[in-house]
């Protein structure tokens, strides 16, 4: 053999092996690989040497592994036997972990299956990475808004001047009264798209070509699920739906029905450029009606940042160089749109916090009842220790006893899953599927979540118990020190002040809730039914329906107004003693006589709209306080003012009426105007007794049949209408309100098993205090002191939080209550109570035992 | 303890031929001239820690050389169990050999 001469095998590559063998083995292996690397080098090269040495590596990985995983085979074997025995010895505290871990764990899968469909959106198109929608920066007064829609020459313009747009499509949702023969239904998914839609997305058409379905002007595709609701089992292609009682359009395809996790969610398809039948007005031509949503399909590899670099020149190009406004494009990934839009994110972030906190709490569960329990592992780890079980053999065993109970907890999550879907879906009006074992991500997430459970609740137990020493072990001696003791109160603290907070949470949120039902709106909301217009013909008849409802005595006031809770058309106006430069834009309706009355809303000063006199109309005008402050009258009846709308004249204000609700109380009351103009509203409110409501429903039904028989009917109370406006705080409030519970149900299960712990130790000093003398009550007190100071802490943890979160969230109303004492005090009662519960149970029952019996159970 | 594989026995065998010399680099040199293929380190290693931990070989440390940049070479002996379990693989293989001949010829 050679003498080696300086020459050494790859640093790194010894590197490696060092990390990879076992510390006795190193050297010999090291020195086996150097001889023939050596040997190689001076008979080969070192190009050979070195090749042969990295492949040698890479090829000891395989049956390095064949063989670790050989021999923790049989370990596993044994650390699954004590596992499983442990569990049997020890049921109650089984129970508790395996129920605390599998009710965090179901959270979190819910919370999963949501954020999964959340993300889902629009990314079954097989071009979704490449298709994007057009935003446009506007500039008012300095702020920047975008917004999401473009004018309609922006698509064909774009194509002409850019060859990697490959395809446009221009998309307008609509809603419209759709007629058959007599059917006729009021929709909302009603879309003008370009034909170019079936390009770019996959929207795949059962019946007609896609190419020609939307070529003529008059043609319609429907949905499977809306053909079968106009023409059931007949043959749709080629029959003829009305639109809007003015045109007829001809049913050319049927798609199948778009999928829950899509944005554009059509049940109709109309051609796009059908959109200029709909007014007189050119939309298709004009730079300045930017009403269109608009998606780009580019081609590969073309980065929308250059796109939108151009956008700028680009609409200097069409709009003229003086043009300010929009000031440049931003392309918008389609598969961004869902979560960037309808203001779900903010709903995946408080989700994602309430799964990790609830996981958090079952966690802390466990560790807190493996570690109270160590005490009785003791011996078992000390004999471990002794017949040579390393450290880290133990953190393993123990990691494997949690990871085995979590997998004892996954199907009992996925139970709760199935069972709380409906409720969750009905909640959230979502559809998530309840197919999880189709759901490859799906099942691979919860794999992730119940390895991460079963580490982060096993790992401190695990280190804890495996720092034993044998010897103090055996002789059955714990020394649970008081650093130990604190950190388990601790986890106990947080658990309690995390249940507290959510109380509280629960609680303001009622309160807030309360408050504004009980709001005294400024108007009486109180049996009045809107029934809407669809059939404009109708507009010019409501006198005579009028006349004809108020026949019936249960119909006690009936108007026609544009007023309906939570919108407002804003318009700018005019008023006497305005400056050259103010300007204002204000809410305003247009009402019919009676409608002051209907509402049961406030004159203070001035006069109602009158039929005496015939001038009112289009140009009285009843403002309200803001507004009459606004401008800085002293006295406001008599002054000019006008909506500037066409049509209305420079009028005067007739009366002014108390403040009123017209918006939801987030906002506070901004000035308003009232005007008279008896055809222009779009639905008919009428205020109806509290007796014999179905009745006179059904009277107003079929009145309103007479009146116009191919419209569609339908009614809403303003009532409803209300509550439609808090429908997210609504849904808030249930959340939190369900989280909170399972919060307190983790807690009080944590409390339970640790309680039980603390009195089984305590069982001979009970004895002989009884026998001493100890009074019942004494010792409950005695038992239940400790954990009662712990709540008590958690208590003052949770209050500034609670606070500081629920202040937040209180800033969204305009109109508020203020957070009172009183919360605290009863969520720290609940709290305090439902430990006492918890605990008072075991308690009472140790204080009770016969001290002969707790004395002689040695 | 079941059969042992192939590669156990062959290793185990190249031990014991090798006697004083039996260090991986040696026994994979021998192995690979005998089998007319070239091992890798990994093929060899396994197996021998594997062997070793079942007991049927014994390991010491030899003496270090220049030419393994001062490393000691782990030398292998068969224990007794290790002629037991050759001497059990080599009587079933004898068996099915003896039969496997009859059945052919006959």
């Amino acid at each position: 053999m050679l003498e080696h001469k300086g020459v050494s095998p790859p640093f790194l590559g010894e590197k490696i092996l060092k990390w990879f063998s076992p510390p006795h083995e190193t050297e010999a292996l090291l020195g086996d690989f150097e001889e023939i690397y050596l040997d190689l080098f001076f008979s080969k090269g070192r190009a050979r040497a070195q090749f042969w040495y990295w492949t040698q590596i890479i090829l000891l990985f395989p049956p390095f592994l064949k063989d670790s995983i050989y021999w923790s085979k049989e370990m596993v074997k044994n650390y699954l036997k004590a596992a499983l025995r442990n569990i049997k010895k020890s049921k109650i505290y089984s129970f508790v972990n395996i129920l605390g871990l599998s009710v965090g764990m179901a959270c979190s899968f819910l919370i999963l299956l949501y954020i999964q469909h959340e993300l889902s959106y629009d990314r079954f198109h097989e071009k979704s990475d490449r298709i994007y929608r057009i935003t446009t920066e506007w500039q008012f007064e300095g702020q920047a808004q975008i917004h999401e829609t473009a004018a309609a020459p922006v698509a064909p313009a774009l194509l002409n001047d850019f060859p990697e747009v490959q395809k446009a499509v221009r998309m307008r949702r609509t809603g419209a009264v759709m007629n058959h023969n007599s059917k006729s239904f009021v929709e909302s998914r009603v879309y003008l798209v370009d034909p170019s839609f079936f390009d770019v997305f996959d929207f795949p058409l059962i019946r007609g070509n896609p190419n020609t379905v939307l070529s003529h002007l008059h043609s319609i595709v429907l949905t499977e699920k809306t053909a079968q609701k106009y023409f059931r089992n007949e043959d749709p292609i080629g029959k003829i739906l009305t639109f809007g009682n003015r045109f007829d359009l001809e049913v050319t395809g049927i798609a199948r029905n778009a999928p829950s996790n899509s944005y554009i969610d059509f049940d109709f398809l109309i051609p796009f450029e059908a959109i200029n039948s709909f007014s007189n007005y050119n939309y298709l031509k004009s730079w300045g009606a930017w009403n269109f949503h608009t998606y780009l399909l580019l081609q590969k590899d073309f980065p929308p940042s250059e796109l939108e670099e151009k956008s700028q020149a680009f609409i200097k190009k069409y709009r003229g160089q003086d043009s300010t406004n929009p000031q440049r494009f931003h392309l918008q990934p389609l598969t961004k749109i869902n979560l960037e839009t309808s203001g779900k994110l903010k709903y995946i972030y408080f989700f994602s916090a309430i799964a990790a906190i609830i996981l958090i709490l079952a966690c802390i569960n466990f560790m807190n009842l493996s570690i109270a329990r160590s005490s009785t592992r003791v011996r078992e780890i000390g004999m471990r220790k002794v017949i040579g079980a390393q450290r880290h053999q133990l953190v393993k065993q123990f990691l494997g006893e949690s990871i085995v109970l979590a997998f004892i907890a996954l199907p009992l999550a996925i139970l709760f899953v199935h069972v709380t879907l409906p409720a969750f879906n009905a909640l959230l009006k979502t559809q998530l599927k309840s197919d999880y074992f189709q759901n490859f991500p799906f099942l691979g997430g919860i794999l992730v979540i119940t390895l991460l459970v079963s580490l982060i609740s096993g790992s401190y137990p695990a280190l804890y118990l495996s720092s034993f020493q044998p010897v103090r072990s055996m002789r059955g001696e714990l020394k649970s020190g008081a650093r130990v003791a604190r950190f388990r109160s601790l986890l106990v603290v947080f658990q309690f002040a995390t249940s507290i907070i959510l109380i509280i949470c629960t609680l303001s949120v009622h309160h807030q809730m309360k408050f504004i039902h009980n709001r005294n709106l400024g108007f009486n909301k109180d049996f009045v039914v809107n029934v809407p217009l669809y059939d404009g013909s109708l507009r010019q008849k409501t006198e005579y329906m009028k006349h004809e409802l108020l026949a019936n005595p249960n119909i006690l006031s009936v108007t026609s107004s544009s007023f309906s809770p939570g919108s407002y058309p804003n318009q700018s106006v005019d008023w006497e003693g305005r400056k050259e430069d103010e300007e204002l834009m204000m809410a305003w309706y247009s009402v019919d006589h009676d409608f002051i009355r209907t509402y049961e809303m406030e004159i203070i000063e001035g006069r109602d709209f009158s039929k005496e006199f015939p001038s009112d109309i289009q140009s009285a005008y009843i403002l309200n306080e803001a507004a009459v402050k606004a401008f800085g009258w002293e006295d406001a009846v008599g002054k000019g003012f006008r909506v500037e709308k066409a049509g209305f004249a420079m009028g005067t204000v007739i009366g002014v009426m108390k403040d009123f609700h017209f918006a939801s109380l987030h906002q506070d009351i901004k000035p308003m105007a009232l005007v008279l103009e008896p055809e222009g509203g779009y639905q008919l409110s009428l205020k109806i007794s509290s007796k014999g409501m179905n009745p006179t429903l059904s009277f107003i039904e079929k009145k309103f049949k007479e009146f116009a028989p191919s419209a569609p009917f339908s009614y809403s109370f303003v009532e409803d209408e209300i509550a439609e406006m808090y429908m997210e705080e609504e849904r808030l409030g249930k959340l939190i309100n369900s989280f909170s519970v399972i919060a307190i149900l983790i807690a009080c299960l944590g409390l339970l098993g640790l309680a039980s712990f603390a009195i089984n130790q305590r069982t001979k000093e009970i004895g002989i205090r009884k026998v001493l003398g100890a009074s019942v009550p004494a010792i409950i007190i005695l038992l239940s002191k400790d954990f009662m100071s712990l709540v008590a802490a958690a208590n003052i943890i949770a209050w500034p939080v609670a606070y500081y979160g629920m202040n937040r969230w209180l800033q969204n109303f305009a109109y508020r209550v203020s957070i009172s004492w009183w919360l605290f005090v009863i969520s720290a009662l609940l709290a305090l109570s439902i430990a006492i519960l918890t605990i008072g149970f075991r308690a009472i029952k140790a204080a009770l035992t016969n001290p002969v019996n707790s004395l002689r159970y040695e | 303890m079941g059969l042992l594989s192939k590669r156990e026995e062959h290793i185990l065998l190249a031990v014991g031929i090798l006697e004083e010399d039996a260090y991986l680099v040696a026994i994979m040199e021998l192995l690979s001239e005998v089998m007319g293929r070239n091992l890798s380190i990994g093929a060899v290693h396994i197996p021998l820690r594997r062997l070793e931990k079942k007991g049927l070989i014994e390991a010491s440390f030899g003496e270090a050389t220049a030419v393994r940049g001062g490393r000691r070479k782990k030398i292998y002996k068969l224990t007794s169990m290790a002629m037991e379990a050759l001497t059990e693989n080599k009587k079933v293989n004898d068996t099915l050999w003896e039969n496997f001949t009859e059945f052919t010829y006959r």
